[in-house]
């Protein structure tokens, strides 16, 4: 797409009580064309970051720029910015073209090119049939798709999604998800995606930026982020873990009490820093059959079925633990019972603490 | 509900809406003077009513003064209910309280109010003088009726219009307007009806030849009971069931909040 465009935000605060940062001197730089996810709990200023860039709330500090361009001080109506919203926010007394068509009146575009922008954004977004509707009588997931037909028509320089399927069950959730993937990848368009939820972001994002009171802990790839979180909320934000208390030993090992010294070519950690070891669920094997004396003790506590998975609540070393065992890979176990634990050393991942 | 409430229901609803069903009829009537039941019917008074120039005039003056009230209030109570509602400001809730306070202060103190102070402004018995007193008495009708239409107004449509590219009289003139045109046509409809049937301020200061129905009805009612009046009567109520039945057909055909039903 001819205007995908970079977005950066430099130092961006935003306080609504003085001492207290609800954004806190954010700085993000989005290339031309990507999906960035903002990720994290209610509060944790994602929406507020998503609203400045929106022009809806004036930072405290900081500046936001679109393709270099500086906007801070540019209206939202002058931005050039789609906008979809958790709660769609159709104009309910006009026909989905209408809505769709909004953004082409406010730029003077000639009726017959209004008409067939309209009519292929709608084709893009499956609604083809539905330009005569009025929203009250679409279903959540077809309103959705007008809204995200409307913030698209008009080639906007970025594309901001607020929550958007939050109010849609499941299996619409996870449709849309691909369509979304699908248009973003039709169109090119640079998108801001904003989500509490980590499995919609981890699917969908170049990149996910990983929000906690205000502040990004850590932004990366959804791979990077899952296997190498930078920080304790970040290990635990995303994906199921487990959280080992450690302390740095010689030559780049760590040692976890009760589960030996693990080698992790951690050099660069002095020995004696205390550290936190991600051990994620699937990562761990359960089994029935002793095999050396290195084995680690586990005692199942709860077993969740899944269908395709298991999840094994067990003690180990006085410390819980959480499994996630394949369903074709589950032992015969029950509550109670002890059993050895392994896991793939090259898998550990150490947090700073 | 057991049996004896209901029966205690229709009986007060008996009692409240009784009148309605004795004026109504009586206008109907043969009788030369008020007279229950009415040993006949025609539409002779209703001819009269339309006839005589004692009441096509003060109809027409109702008509008009209700109509000037209507503007006047709508312009006034409009920009003081998205006042209200949408701006944090100084003595905010003590400008409530006085937009709201001619619903509370008695008429009666009211119409001696104005009586006395448009007096000296040489507005009592004119057609001006009403409207002004009519307007201030139905702001708060207005201003009722538009927050809390505003307070259900969900403002991210106007946020969405903006960031479509929408400046912000645009946005008002067509999202907001669009969207909030029911409760504004009731809030009209109101101050036009709360207006076409004041009474004790008519009687204060409107005169002869800018006597209100009301007023006219309140008069004839003193000196002939002509049964016109019964007419009169009918009329009014019929007019205060229209906009009651307006506001109700605008609640059915008010536009769904767009919500998701996946």
């Amino acid at each position: 797409m001819k205007n995908a465009r970079a977005l950066s935000l430099r130092g961006l605060s935003k306080s609504y009580l003085a001492g207290q940062n609800a954004v806190d001197s954010i700085d993000l730089e989005i290339q031309p064309g990507e999906f960035v996810s903002f990720l994290g709990p209610s509060g944790s200023g994602k929406t507020t970051t998503l609203m400045m860039i929106a022009g809806f709330s004036k930072p405290s500090s900081g500046e936001i720029a679109i393709g270099g361009r500086k906007i801070d001080s540019v209206e939202p109506y002058d931005r050039n910015i789609g906008m979809v919203f958790q709660n769609y926010a159709l104009f309910p007394h006009m026909s989905v073209a209408d809505n769709v068509g909004f953004p082409l009146r406010m730029r003077q575009v000639p009726k017959a090119q209004a008409a067939k922008r309209i009519a292929d954004a709608l084709a893009m977004v499956g609604l083809a049939d539905f330009s005569g509707r009025k929203p009250a009588e679409l279903s959540g997931g077809q309103q959705q798709r007008v809204a995200l037909a409307r913030a698209l028509v008009f080639e906007p320089d970025v594309v901001l999604l607020d929550e958007p399927l939050g109010a849609l069950d499941k299996a619409l959730r996870e449709q849309m998800q691909i369509e979304l993937k699908r248009i973003h990848r039709e169109l090119g368009v640079t998108m801001v995606y904003v989500t509490h939820d980590q499995g919609e972001a981890m699917a969908m994002s170049d990149r996910i930026a990983v929000f906690n009171r205000g502040r990004i802990e850590q932004i990366g790839s959804p791979a990077e982020v899952y296997a190498r979180p930078q920080t304790r909320f970040v290990a635990s934000f995303i994906g199921d873990s487990n959280l080992i208390e450690g302390v740095i030993g010689r030559g780049g090992s760590v040692d976890l009490p009760g589960f030996g010294s693990i080698a992790v070519g951690r050099g660069d950690l002095t020995p004696g820093t205390p550290v936190d070891v991600l051990l994620r669920p699937e990562t761990i094997r359960l089994s029935k059959e002793e095999r050396s004396p290195e084995d680690i003790c586990f005692t199942v506590d709860e077993i969740v079925n899944y269908g395709d998975s298991f999840l094994v609540i067990g003690k180990s070393a006085g410390q819980e633990l959480r499994a996630r065992v394949p369903g074709l890979d589950m032992p015969a176990l029950a509550r109670g019972e002890r059993c050895v634990m392994r896991w793939s050393k090259e898998r550990v991942h150490i947090v700073p603490r | 509900m057991s049996r004896s409430t209901i029966i205690l229901a229709v009986l007060v609803a008996i009692l409240l809406t009784g009148p309605m069903f004795i004026v109504v009829p009586m206008s109907f009537s043969t009788a030369p003077s008020l007279e229950f039941p009415p040993p006949g019917f025609w539409l002779g008074y209703y001819r009269r009513f339309f006839s005589d120039p004692n009441w096509t005039g003060p109809l027409f003056n109702s008509f008009a003064i209700g109509f000037g009230t209507m503007v006047l209030a709508m312009l006034f109570g409009a920009p003081a209910s998205f006042a209200l509602m949408r701006h944090r400001f100084r003595f905010r809730s003590a400008f409530r309280m006085l937009v709201l306070s001619p619903l509370i202060v008695p008429h009666i103190v009211m119409a001696l109010g104005y009586y006395s102070y448009f007096g000296s402004l040489g507005l009592v018995q004119s057609m001006t003088g009403v409207i002004l007193a009519h307007t201030c008495l139905t702001i708060p009708v207005v201003v009722l009726t538009l927050t809390s239409a505003l307070a259900n107004f969900d403002r991210r449509v106007e946020n969405a219009a903006a960031g479509l590219g929408a400046r912000p009289l645009t946005t008002f003139r067509l999202v907001t307007f669009p969207i909030l045109r029911p409760a504004f046509l009731v809030a009209a409809l109101f101050a036009f009806i709360h207006s076409f049937d004041e009474t004790v301020i008519a009687i204060f200061i409107s005169g002869r030849d800018s006597a209100t129905l009301p007023r006219q009805m309140f008069n004839s009612f003193q000196m002939e009971a002509d049964p016109a009046i019964s007419a009169a009567s009918s009329l009014l109520l019929a007019a205060v069931l229209v906009v009651i039945g307006a506001r109700w057909a605008a609640r059915l055909v008010k536009p769904q909040p767009a919500r998701a039903k996946a």
